[in-house]
């Protein structure tokens, strides 16, 4: 008997399209099965095969959208097919077309993977089966499809996460007289949050706070690019506004046109508590005095790092720091998060923590700010990255 | 057994499924294919294989059953029965009786496609 054939000849029209594989010895019983289907309303193109042989061909020439096995055959069973067909797709539909299957030959092949099993004389159910089988197979390759693009991303930030934390100074400068911290807590979906401290080659310290839009290594990897760029260019001796904006030509480039970079880059003059910046897009920093209220708002006199390209002059400003006064600069994750009800923390309530802790050290305002904002969140997850630096001008004798 | 060689229930659901058409294919395929598989279950018998008088009795049993040919079912799954059980002694009659059954069936199918308006009497002896 004839193993193989490969027929398309019913009308397709208003029919469902389904690629079927029939594993079948008796070309009789086949057709009456595509008689069932056609009734049922699909359009089956199919090929049948009776040895292990043929089906392997079968299965290595197209994808099919469902198999039907006969459970015996002369040197084949449905138990060897299912194997086969299992081996090579998971999810594919296979149902069992049988003149005699026992309960238990029925059970264990439901077990190894089988989805249904139906007797070659009562197949009134069979395009029932076959609609549901399909539905549920979408279901299972809709399912493993997310999961595996879950798993890409989990993995796309978890290297993401490993470049940022990379590009974050290990050490905070030892200043005499100040006390610099700096820290970023990633989110999940790790965002493009960046912050440094450069020695400059006159003893001055730059002070950098960034965010690139987005999340995942795409931003992650632009960080690199800020951070190299201005860790070379403040080598330059030239001004903030001459680092700054060759930093910006040399970035455009690589933002493309969907991205781009908020930025403080500032610069501290040790000597006399001179702290000049350009805030290019990016949520102000604060001055706080040594009574805890606000003197100085380091606003944006800039458009951010992308946007309209190098039309805009950069300008930089300069605050004093006396004794006692402490700059706090965050990304926008610290005043975006939001609590379950909605609302935002916003500018005010990082400023009023911060302004509370000014005595105690940096890196420990640093920590009461973002053990804030995660009770705020609710969950204790962030939903950004959350970044601060602090830098405190310390007074002689403690104040407060 | 002639009148009764063949279930019409069968036939209409034939029909229903895929018209005049789909009956004709379904009967022409059966009568192609069981007298080749008789005739090999003979072949196969005459030498002591025992292999094409079980395939026989394994694929007219759903065939016959697609068509309504409740006796050639019946005996079908003797013979495959008695093939598998080694029972040799039981079938040279056992597919005796499966040629005449065949014979009577192939009669009443060909009168059923005559009926249906599907077939001539005069092309009777495709």
């Amino acid at each position: 008997m004839g193993t193989i054939e490969l027929v398309s000849r019913w009308s397709a029209a208003m029919e469902k399209p389904l690629k079927v594989l029939i594993i079948e010895d008796s070309e009789i019983d086949a057709l009456m099965l595509l008689g069932h289907l056609r009734h049922g309303g699909y359009d089956p193109q199919y090929r049948r095969v009776d040895t292990a042989i043929d089906l392997a061909d079968a299965l290595n020439q197209q994808s099919w959208d469902i198999v039907f096995s006969d459970h015996n055959m002369p040197g084949f069973s449905s138990t060897v097919a299912l194997e086969m067909v299992r081996a090579v797709n998971a999810d594919i539909p296979f149902l069992i077309v049988s003149g005699s299957i026992g309960e238990e030959v029925a059970v264990a092949a439901m077990k190894a993977g089988a989805q249904d099993y139906l007797m070659k004389g009562s197949l009134a159910r069979l395009v029932a089966a076959v609609d549901r089988e399909l539905m549920d197979a979408e279901v299972r390759r809709a399912r493993r499809a997310a999961e595996r693009d879950l798993l890409a991303r989990e993995e796309e930030f978890r290297i993401a996460r490993e470049v940022q934390q990379q590009l974050f100074p290990a050490t905070s400068p030892a200043t005499a007289g100040y006390d610099i911290a700096g820290a970023s807590c990633p989110a999940d979906e790790t965002g493009g949050d960046y912050f440094d401290f450069i020695a400059g080659p006159r003893g001055e310290i730059f002070v950098v706070v960034g965010d690139v839009t987005g999340h995942g290594l795409g931003p992650a990897l632009l960080m690199t690019d800020v951070r190299a760029y201005l860790r070379a260019l403040v080598l330059s001796n030239r001004s903030l506004e001459d680092i700054m904006g060759q930093a910006r030509h040399l970035l455009v480039e690589d933002l493309g046109t969907d991205r781009f970079i908020s930025l403080i880059f500032a610069k501290l003059i040790i000597s006399s508590g001179g702290f000049s910046y350009i805030n290019a897009g990016h949520p102000a920093g604060y001055l706080i005095a040594p009574d805890g209220s606000v003197r100085n708002e380091l606003s944006a006199l800039a458009p951010a790092v992308g946007v309209d390209a190098e039309t805009q002059r950069l300008v930089s400003a300069e605050v004093s720091l006396g004794k006692g006064d402490l700059v706090l600069l965050l990304t926008d994750g610290v005043l975006e998060a939001t609590s379950p009800s909605g609302e935002e923390f916003g500018m005010a309530r990082a400023v009023d923590i911060v302004s509370r802790e000014r005595c105690r050290p940096s890196a420990e305002i640093i920590g009461s700010l973002f053990d804030a904002v995660r009770r705020f969140s609710g969950s204790g997850k962030i939903q950004d990255d959350i970044t601060a630096v602090v830098v405190k001008c310390l007074n002689d004798t403690p104040t407060c | 057994m002639e009148t009764n060689a063949i279930d019409q229930k069968a036939i209409s659901t034939l029909q229903e499924l895929g018209g005049g058409s789909f009956v004709v294919q379904m009967i022409d395929l059966f009568l192609a294919y069981a007298p080749k598989v008789i005739a090999e279950a003979r072949v196969g018998l005459a030498k002591g294989d025992l292999e094409p008088v079980i395939r026989m009795g394994h694929s007219l049993r759903s065939s016959g059953r697609n068509l309504g040919a409740t006796y050639i079912v019946d005996l079908a799954q003797s013979v495959e029965t008695a093939g598998r059980a080694g029972k040799v002694d039981l079938l040279p009659s056992l597919l005796d009786q499966m040629e005449q059954a065949f014979s009577c069936a192939k009669d009443c199918l060909e009168a059923r496609k005559i009926e249906m308006g599907i077939l001539k009497p005069a092309d009777g002896d495709n």
